[in-house]
């Protein structure tokens, strides 16, 4: 009987684990994609400043959630949207529209790559 | 290397508290299907040991289901005969009246080499000293000798 007890124990924990990951990552991808789409609105009405502080702030939001996500996550995926945000903040100093555009798009795609294949779909299982 | 050397310490410990927590002490005592969570325990640990990218939870937690469900399905053996005979399957005798009982022996795919082996290792020369022979479920062979009776 203790061992059932233990083994229940250790299903809630795994269990615990990865519903943490789930919402982790799917809040993720719904707060850095606002984001993202909220400095592409900045850079279409041409408030430079604004997409750069929001950049900024970006980044900073990130290298806070980038340490939890590396718990959950391969390392390699997460720093590849470390340096897609990296780059974006270079492509807003030097105004280039069509860059800014295309990173962020880049950068929210690679986001929901990362909660796609988070999810328990079949093709995942597999 | 020196997460490497972090990751090793921490999984070895976890392993053998996960091999304490599934209860066996001796490979001999093991099943097949406990020999196989063992060994599949051990090959999911070296994944994080070996590759620094991969977090360390993804050999933490499939470890720790696969303890889970190892203690679930003994407990399980335990209380139901059925559910042990369909994942344990059940002995088999290939030795009676002194005689290899050849189609049993065909059907385990255990070679003559390998049963006369198998005797000699328990110290027996001669097939007709044996009243019964049997294979168990974890693959021992257990001996009943005419001398014995």
């Amino acid at each position: 009987m203790k061992r059932l007890w233990i083994a229940c124990a250790l299903i809630f924990i795994a269990a615990l684990f990865s519903v943490l990951e789930f919402f982790l990552v799917n809040n993720s991808y719904d707060k850095f994609s606002k984001e993202l789409s909220q400095i592409q609105n900045y850079y279409s009405v041409n408030e430079f400043k604004e997409a750069e502080k929001s950049i900024n702030k970006t980044k900073n939001s990130w290298k806070n959630r980038e340490k939890t996500l590396k718990v959950f996550l391969l390392h390699g995926e997460v720093d590849t949207i470390s340096g897609s945000l990296e780059e974006l903040g270079d492509m807003i100093k030097q105004k280039d529209s069509k860059a800014v555009f295309y990173t962020c798009e880049k950068t929210k795609r690679q986001l929901l790559f990362l909660k796609k294949s988070e999810l328990p779909y079949l093709e995942n299982i597999m | 290397m020196l997460i490497s050397l972090f990751r090793t310490v921490l999984l070895y410990v976890f392993i053998i508290l996960a091999v304490r927590i599934m209860g066996k002490r001796q490979l001999s005592d093991m099943q097949t299907s406990e020999l196989v969570v063992t060994l599949v325990i051990s090959d999911i640990a070296a994944i994080p040991m070996q590759n620094t990218e991969q977090p360390l939870l993804s050999g933490l937690l499939p470890i720790t289901m696969l303890v889970a469900l190892e203690i679930i399905v003994s407990i399980i053996m335990l209380k139901s005969r059925r559910f042990r005979k369909i994942i344990c399957g059940n002995p088999v005798v290939i030795i009676k009246d002194g005689k290899i009982l050849e189609d049993q022996i065909k059907k385990l795919r255990i070679t003559y080499e390998d049963l006369y082996s198998l005797l000699r290792q328990q110290e027996v020369f001669d097939v007709s000293q044996i009243k019964y022979g049997i294979v168990e479920t974890n693959g021992s062979v257990s001996l009943l000798k005419y001398d014995s009776e």
